[in-house]
């Protein structure tokens, strides 16, 4: 169990290494724009959210708070 | 995000002030957020002006202003959220509001959060007589983010509620209550908790991708487990309560990178210490594909681990179709599997392993300035067998069929 998840930790890490030293590259007006419609970001809040979110009363595993307020 | 400019006149009086704030940049925009509902609402010498200056010094036919004396420039913008969300299911019903604010000022956001949440449960069991139980839960935040350059930002954020935070808690507090209520020893929960946050964020040169690290501490009082007291001695004596307080410390690392300008990518790591348990780890990604104008395609996976036993697995796959220029779409499916929570000693309550499975569908609307979107959702459970033990909460952990429904409202400036 160790080993996999030092495993997957370690390919999460290089994954993200990779992907930084893509964060040198240069981006055109155009580029920006694109990649600032709400469709390609991940942490909308409001409106701009449209997932049900009290889903997370019973997925436990989930949710990225603790077990804040529950008994077992 | 649109931006406005607030520009002060008689800047010159305020030359005491203005010192300060060019001799340190926290102190600077501190100041500024003091200085802002006060400035909007005074006239006269003190006038505060929305708008393009030079528009306004050419549109206007007043009196000469010189430009030397022209005070220091706000430029501000904010979001103002309520939204709702109803999740119902057998003998369960959940209503949650929340308003949200949230104002930036050149370089400073403030933002502040409150929540209440109402509980409708129809209690049951092994032993228990059928009862109906009501219980709300209230919340609040306070945070602030300051923007170092262009390439570094800090936010603190601290919040606190009190009430229980989830529908099982209470099911599992009036279960004891009705078992042990009259039993000396028995504790009448209280829950509360707080928390404090620290988030660092740092953009790569193209600006668009970023690294955010989040160190976080909380405190919760919890519904505590009771049991009969473990003593060679019947019928038993009194109820012993585990211990009802909870230390967490939270960790997380994430990253926002772009493949191509179609496909952009979220990878989160965290891992969580909480008191008397083992390290949680989790990790989860994200993607979304734009392949053609108005359709995007959105995945994420993940994966949570504590031992010795809990392991949880989650997935899901969305697809937005902008269906005119200020109207989507969206429709997704999401499936989740769990082992079970871990058993520890005094707890007689832990679920046992669940699988999930969401289809879901919403709409959006939005001007840039106003926006609207109305969810709904189809949420099933099934429960693995409860064990012995848990025979008390067999309704509890019982297969639900649960309809969910959101709005919410956000509106910029």
């Amino acid at each position: 169990m160790r080993i996999k998840r030092l495993t997957l930790t370690l390919c999460l890490v290089g994954l993200g290494w990779a992907l930084s030293a893509c964060g040198t590259r240069e981006l055109s007006f155009a580029d920006r724009i694109q990649l600032g419609k709400n469709s390609l970001q991940f942490d909308q809040t409001g409106a701009q959210l449209t997932e049900c979110t009290l889903v997370t009363q019973i997925e436990r595993g989930r949710s990225s708070a603790t077990s804040g307020g529950g008994a077992g | 995000m649109n931006m406005r400019k607030l520009t002060l006149e008689g800047g010159s009086t305020f030359f005491p002030i203005l010192i300060l704030m060019k001799s340190h940049k926290i102190f600077r925009a501190s100041i500024r957020c003091l200085l802002l509902p006060f400035v909007i609402a005074t006239s006269g010498p003190l006038a505060a002006k929305e708008g393009n200056f030079l528009e306004d010094l050419i549109a206007s036919p007043g009196p000469e202003i010189d430009t030397l004396d022209e005070g220091p420039s706000l430029t501000y913008s904010g979001t103002f959220s309520v939204d709702g969300d109803l999740l119902i299911g057998d003998e369960i019903r959940i209503d949650r509001y929340s308003a949200d604010f949230s104002l930036e000022i050149e370089d400073t956001t403030l933002s502040l959060g409150y929540q209440r949440v109402q509980y409708d449960l129809d209690v049951s069991g092994e032993g228990l007589f059928d009862s109906q139980v009501s219980e709300f839960s209230n919340s609040a935040s306070f945070g602030i983010a300051q923007k170092w350059s262009e390439a570094f930002s800090t936010s603190l954020t601290l919040s606190g509620y009190t009430g229980f935070t989830n529908f099982r808690s209470i099911w599992i507090a009036e279960s004891f209550e009705q078992r042990f209520g009259s039993i000396l020893g028995f504790q009448e929960p209280d829950p509360f908790g707080f928390s404090v946050s620290l988030s660092n964020t740092y953009s790569l040169p193209n600006e668009v991708d970023s690294i955010t690290f989040d160190l976080g501490y909380s405190r919760d009082r919890i519904s505590p487990g009771q049991s009969p007291e473990s003593l060679p001695v019947f019928p038993f004596r009194g109820v012993e309560v585990a211990d009802d307080t909870l230390d967490t410390i939270t960790s997380s690392i994430t990253g926002n990178f772009y493949i191509t300008n179609l496909i952009t990518t979220q990878l989160v790591a965290r891992v969580n210490f909480v008191s008397d348990r083992e390290v949680r780890t989790q990790l989860r990604a994200k993607a979304a594909w734009n392949p053609i104008n108005r359709l995007t395609f959105r995945g994420e996976f993940g994966a949570t681990i504590e031992q010795p036993e809990f392991q949880a697995f989650f997935g899901g796959l969305s697809i937005n179709y902008q269906i005119l220029d200020q109207l989507t779409f969206s429709a997704g499916y999401r499936v989740y599997g769990d082992t079970g929570e871990i058993t520890t000693s005094n707890f007689n309550s832990a679920a046992p392993d669940l699988d999930t499975r969401e289809t879901s569908a919403s709409l959006l609307w939005s001007n840039g300035i106003h926006s609207l979107s109305a969810s709904v959702a189809f949420f099933e459970t099934d429960f693995g067998e409860v064990s012995f033990v848990n025979q008390q909460f067999a309704d509890l952990f019982s297969d639900r069929d649960f309809f969910a429904i959101r709005a919410a409202y956000s509106y910029q400036f």
